[in-house]
């Protein structure tokens, strides 16, 4: 198909005559959807097959999605082949449209009980980490969330960086609670576990609270 | 048996899910984003452009295979002063009663079945617990 054609989207070819930099299959093909799947591997299920969907893309609606637009943008392609504009725009169109899908991850969900309510596990790991950032002395690192096999309780990890000016287990046990409140009152998730490590150690006067409003 | 389309569908969700106090915008899927791309290139070539995708920008809406329902996901951006859960619930209600009065008609209730999805939270963060007060 055409946008797997580089010459048709290439301003400047290189030296092998394919393009270098702007084809699209090749440029987001090993971006990863939020249902794992790469998007290289949706499309080329959807080219080899394209009346008879593979079982995974005729339920999944990331697949869907993804195909329905790679082929919407195959027919335009087709079209650019006689008159060429800019190919340079076009490409990056595309790239950052798949980049800011992928730098949704997971998704997570919300507490409850319909299952149908979710957030997309970097914004809710974002509201989290803001949380221990908060509290005095304690900037978060690292924040990962894990779904229980009920599918609807996450287990938070954090990894931080503190002070030494208060004992690390009263500031884990801080921590565990700001991110407990913040879980419930501004999110709305069901946390089981809250575990937090200590990774690192922050001088006292490097994050006095003005400063870490700032770089929030 | 309606014959409500699927860009009408999607326009009274993304209208409906618009209105509910905390969503600040909706956020299109990869799709809708891809085809406007697509839709992009066939103004630059003044080729004819089916339907602009912007009014239904963040609502999908696809037929139940089997069934005479209709699945949507509406994918949000939020205010950070509600909480997250109770936007997605009003939500999920609101896009699901408008949609359900709009395919509905004069004729039965159709099912409809929506999720939500909230893709950003955006506004200030809550101030320090240990800032100084104003």
């Amino acid at each position: 198909m055409a946008v797997d054609d580089a010459r048709a989207l290439s301003a400047r070819p290189g030296s092998d005559g394919r393009a270098r930099g702007y084809d699209p299959a090749r440029l987001i093909g090993d971006e990863r959807l939020p249902c794992g799947r790469l998007v290289g591997d949706a499309w080329k299920q959807a080219r080899a097959h394209p009346d008879d969907p593979d079982p995974h893309t005729a339920r999944c609606a990331y697949c869907r999605q993804a195909v329905e637009g790679l082929a919407a943008l195959d027919r335009a392609t087709r079209t650019l082949r006689t008159q060429r504009p800019s190919a340079r725009v076009v490409a990056q169109r595309v790239i950052t449209a798949v980049r800011a899908e992928a730098r949704l991850g997971r998704m997570v969900p919300l507490d409850d009980p319909g299952r149908d309510l979710r957030i997309a596990e970097v914004q809710a790991a974002k509201v989290l980490r803001g949380a221990a950032d908060r509290i005095h002395g304690v900037r978060a690192a690292s924040c990962r969330l894990t779904l229980h096999s009920d599918g609807l309780v996450v287990d938070v990890a954090m990894t931080l960086a503190a002070t030494l000016e208060l004992p690390l287990p009263e500031r884990g046990t801080e921590v565990r609670r700001a991110v407990a409140d913040a879980a419930r009152q501004q999110l709305g998730l069901a946390v089981g576990r809250i575990d937090v490590t200590f990774v690192s150690i922050l001088e006292p006067v490097a994050f006095p609270a003005a400063a870490r409003r700032r770089t929030a | 048996m309606n014959h409500s389309d699927t860009s009408s569908v999607q326009h009274v969700a993304a209208r409906a899910a618009l209105a509910v106090p905390g969503v600040a915008e909706l956020q299109p899927g990869l799709g809708q984003r891809l085809a406007g791309a697509a839709t992009w290139v066939r103004r630059a070539v003044g080729a004819p452009s089916p339907s602009s995708p912007s009014s239904q920008g963040g609502v999908r809406a696809d037929r139940v295979p089997g069934s005479a329902g209709w699945r949507l996901d509406v994918r949000c951006v939020l205010d950070r002063d509600r909480r997250a859960l109770d936007v997605a619930r009003d939500v999920r209600d609101q896009v699901r009663a408008a949609v359900v009065s709009h395919v509905s008609g004069d004729g039965s209730p159709e099912p409809v079945e929506v999720v939500v999805t909230v893709t950003r939270i955006i506004g200030p963060p809550p101030p320090d617990a240990d800032a100084p007060a104003p």
